[in-house]
């Protein structure tokens, strides 16, 4: 069957005459695609395509695949009346269900609904049109969006807690006089009499329709849009004990009143959920930190005055001023001054920071002692501190696979109960044993009360919170750790990993070369021919002269200028400084220059098994110098890695560097394997060994050259990327570059992972017991509300409870 | 594995590097595609069935035709 659809498609990133030419041929090449044309003006694709055989998404990726992008409309809404589990989707399954929406995600404990849509195929106004039609309320935001939610979600609260009030208020006198009856407080005849259960009905009857006005509203949306969830339990259960009690109460059929039981059980379950509205506003606490994070204004000099402006109003290249005590307004870059600035709040590292003339500082961290000039480079929604937020918000927003099962179980698991409520009640009036004469309570009420508490007792909302509370925590607390995790699917499979693949340059290395040694072999001093060989090594692009010109500066070692000088490949540098011939260069160099390295033999074979690097200085055909050079671990490696081995993980370094230099460093820092000589290119097939071996890896890099390798592996991390984290590849971000973040990351993940199997498997035992118990009548309905209510608090302060654990 | 160099001096922005790389990766056989931006030349190494030919036919046709 064949179905024609047609599409606009707003396409970005055309340069080139070409560009129109290649996205129609990558889009010819997909199958069923009809026609394909794109209008290089206006930036649009119309395509005309087969909708049985292809669809938008896969449109999508040809055209992201061939190099361009979509300008995806991105829409954020809040959904106040999401109740459970079955409710978030039922709405996934609509707003998957409209053309041009992609990627949907829906959080039930944060309430939002996030989603990618086409602009030109359907709008943001269509999108909630459909939410609303669907049963669902939402909380218009405009301006600033926290503050609206935040007052909206105050509001919620605060109704919530008058619904509250007003069931206790109605519901304690009324279980009071109705266990007076059967506790002989006042005589039975009394509890009896019709004047009596009115009263009661009296009081039951506020509860029942305002106190629980909002399970009718949900169940009928729920039962109208063809699914069911808990508020049809709800509504059900404690319907039917309060409409069985009034026929009773007119004496129309003989037998007990239970409107003491409905009346409980919708105050009890206002009572989870107030508790649960409360507790879920701290899982979002850490994002509401981040954004607290940021200064409000910020001392700029324009023309030598300095002016206060609002952080929003900064352009880029404004040159601001931070004094001691305050906070860096936006990322950018020093231009004069000398300070120590606290960045805990985003790297979490606990030692400032030295800043000067060229470094990197970042917003939102906090200056210490001194003041300082810089130039904004990144400001707005660009700084590192609003990338951290979105990053953070769209994380909380993904789903776990983990998650996948429970959503599984509740979308069956509500019709199940009404079915097993049924049985319940049939199996009690047919098999129930017979009951004592006078008892006052007849077969069919018996029947019908078990059923409620089978009815209540099932409520799944617990299943539906017990992963996502988790992740908002764990991702939160991850984020004021410096370790910045992309998805919750990262998260999950960091908590299971058993092997981390730490690449070396960068990652275990700071990796930019140093001189660690000078072996003086000159019968001057020890300057003169480092100054030479320095002064020589200036004009070579190569990283160990680098390594050789820092150390003069270092040194504050003045350099000259050589009166000729010449590159040599592969070989080294040769010059004529101060009317001496110089030669700097390695081994074969000397060699090739007939220079005897015999006095350093020993030197050289002792330093080479060490991993260092050797350079040698020949003034005038005689070697007077051997400069060290080599890549020093980064502090705190050792000790990360020490850790690493205390949490049962294997360590593997992986690198380029030959099998010697690999090894002296391994020998450092204490890795369990070593895999030298590795090709860039070839990372990510090492990596792909690892796993072919059964293993779960985890690849640490520097995100940009090891991109391959840290998409490969389970979970990539990119260690240090500092401000570029929208860049990295890779799953897990560190904003530090202390190996020591890795250790948190997975200590981090394996708290989450642990605390979300707890949680499910307390919302599904709690479950698996109770509703027998409660089948074979041996629960009252008010007890299971009890239980009900008690289930989801608990999975709440369960996750709530990660952000005290210890991650290091 | 084979090799060859071409000129393409229709490469004038990362897109073409892009283009070239990701339809000449496609072509079966072909290994290895690096194209550069700034000496405009498109290095492909290759194993059978891919051929020069097939190679230089497909450039032409994505409208990145070789130097001769």
């Amino acid at each position: 069957m064949s179905e024609i659809k047609q599409v606009t498609l707003p396409v970005t990133g055309m340069t080139c005459a070409n560009c129109a030419t290649t996205i129609e041929r990558n889009l010819k090449k997909e199958k069923s695609v009809l026609s394909a044309a794109v209008n290089l003006s206006n930036e649009r694709a119309a395509v005309q395509y087969d909708a049985s055989g292809t669809n938008l998404d896969a449109l999508i990726r040809r055209i992201e695949r061939a190099g361009y992008g979509i300008a995806l409309g991105e829409a954020d809404l809040w959904i106040k009346s999401l109740a459970d589990a079955s409710d978030v989707s039922r709405l996934e399954k609509k707003l998957k269900a409209i053309d041009g929406v992609l990627r949907v995600s829906i959080n039930l404990s944060s309430e939002h609904a996030r989603m990618n849509y086409v602009p030109t195929i359907v709008t943001l106004n269509e999108i909630k049109q459909v939410i609303r039609k669907a049963g669902f309320e939402m909380v218009e935001s405009g301006g600033d969006q926290v503050d609206v939610e935040a007052q909206a979600r105050k509001a919620e609260i605060d109704q919530q807690r008058k619904l509250l009030i007003i069931g206790i208020l109605f519901s304690l006198p009324l279980l009071v006089l109705s266990m007076g009856g059967d506790f002989g407080l006042f005589s039975m005849e009394m509890a009896q009499k019709t004047w009596f259960r009115l009263i009661l009905m009296t009081l039951a009857i506020p509860v029942q329709f305002y106190v629980g006005w909002q399970y009718y509203v949900g169940a009928y949306k729920s039962i109208r849009s063809g699914s069911a969830n808990m508020d049809v339990l709800v509504a059900l259960g404690s319907s039917t004990a309060f409409l069985y009690s009034i026929p009773v109460t007119f004496g129309l059929i003989s037998g007990h009143v239970y409107f003491e039981t409905s009346a409980i059980i919708i105050t009890l379950i206002r009572l989870g959920k107030f508790l649960e509205a409360r507790s879920k506003g701290k899982t979002s606490e850490a994002i509401k930190k981040l954004m607290g994070l940021q200064p409000q204004t910020a001392h700029v000099i324009r023309g030598d005055v300095e002016t206060d402006v609002s952080v929003d109003d900064l352009a880029l290249g404004d040159v601001i001023l931070v004094r001691p005590g305050e906070k860096v307004p936006v990322d950018g870059q020093v231009l004069e001054g000398h300070s120590a600035v606290d960045e805990s709040m985003l790297t979490g590292e606990p030692i400032p920071v030295e800043k000067s003339k060229g470094d990197a500082v970042i917003g939102a961290t906090l200056n210490k002692t001194g003041s300082f000039k810089f130039e904004a480079t990144k400001v707005g929604k660009d700084t590192t501190l609003a990338q951290i937020i979105r990053l953070v918000e769209d994380a909380q927003g993904s789903k776990a696979p983990i998650q996948r099962l429970a959503d599984q179980v509740s979308a069956v698991f509500v019709p199940a109960v009404i079915v097993l409520a049924i049985l319940t009640f049939l199996g009690w009036y047919f098999l129930g044993p017979a009951l004592p004469a006078g008892s006052g309570v007849s077969q069919f009420s018996r029947a019908l009360i078990n059923m409620v508490a089978v009815l209540v007792i099932a409520c799944p909302c617990a299943m539906g919170l017990a992963t996502p509370t988790a992740i908002m925590v764990g991702t939160g607390k991850g984020a004021t750790n410096g370790v910045l995790i992309k998805t919750s699917e990262a998260l999950e499979r960091l908590g299971m990993v058993k092997t981390v693949v730490l690449d070396k340059t960068g990652t275990i290395t700071r990796g930019e070369p140093q001189v660690t040694d000078l072996l003086d072999l000159s019968e001057s001093n020890e300057t003169s021919w480092f100054e030479m060989a320095a002064s020589l090594e200036k004009f070579s692009e190569h990283p160990l002269g680098e390594a050789i010109v820092h150390e003069a500066v270092v040194r504050s070692i003045p350099l000259t200028e050589p009166k000729s000088f010449q590159s040599e490949t592969g070989l080294g540098i040769t010059g004529e400084i101060n009317g001496k011939s110089v030669i700097v260069g390695n081994q074969r160099m000397m060699e090739a220059k007939n220079i005897s390295l015999l006095k350093v033999d020993k030197n050289i074979s002792r330093m080479q098994q060490e991993g260092k690097t050797l350079v040698f200085v020949a003034v005038d055909n005689v070697l007077t110098g051997m400069i060290a050079i080599a890549d020093q671990v980064k502090d705190g490696s050792v000790d990360a890695i020490k850790e690493m081995h205390d949490m049962d993980l294997e360590t593997v370094m992986l690198t380029g560097d030959n099998q010697q230099t690999a090894k002296a460093v391994a020998g450092q820092v204490g890795v369990d394997r070593v895999i030298s000589e590795v090709l860039p290119a070839d990372k990510s097939s090492e990596i792909k060994k690892l796993q072919e071996n059964g293993l779960n890896v985890v690849m640490v890099g520097d995100g940009i050259n090891d991109a391959p390798a840290l998409t490969q592996a389970d979970v990539g991390i990119a260690i240090g990327t500092g401000t570029d984290i929208a860049m990295a590849s890779a799953q897990v971000v560190l904003v530090s570059g202390d190996l020591h973040g890795v250790v948190k990351a997975i200590r981090l993940s394996r708290y989450t992972l642990r605390t979300i199997k707890q949680n499910l498997f307390w919302a599904f035992i709690y479950n698996v017991i109770l509703i027998p118990v409660a089948a074979f009548g041996l629960l009252i309905p008010m007890l299971a509300a009890g239980a009900m209510a008690f289930s989801s608090v608990f999975v709440v302060s369960n996750s709530l409870r990660l952000n005290r654990k210890k991650i290091g | 594995m084979e090799s060859v160099e071409y000129s393409v001096p229709a490469i004038h922005c990362m897109h073409c590097v892009h283009t070239i790389k990701t339809e000449l990766g496609d072509l079966n056989g072909v290994k290895f595609v690096e194209a550069d931006l700034e000496t405009k030349k498109v290095d492909v190494h290759y194993d059978a069935p891919a051929t020069p030919k097939a190679i230089e036919d497909l450039l032409a046709e994505i409208n990145y035709p070789v130097e001769k």
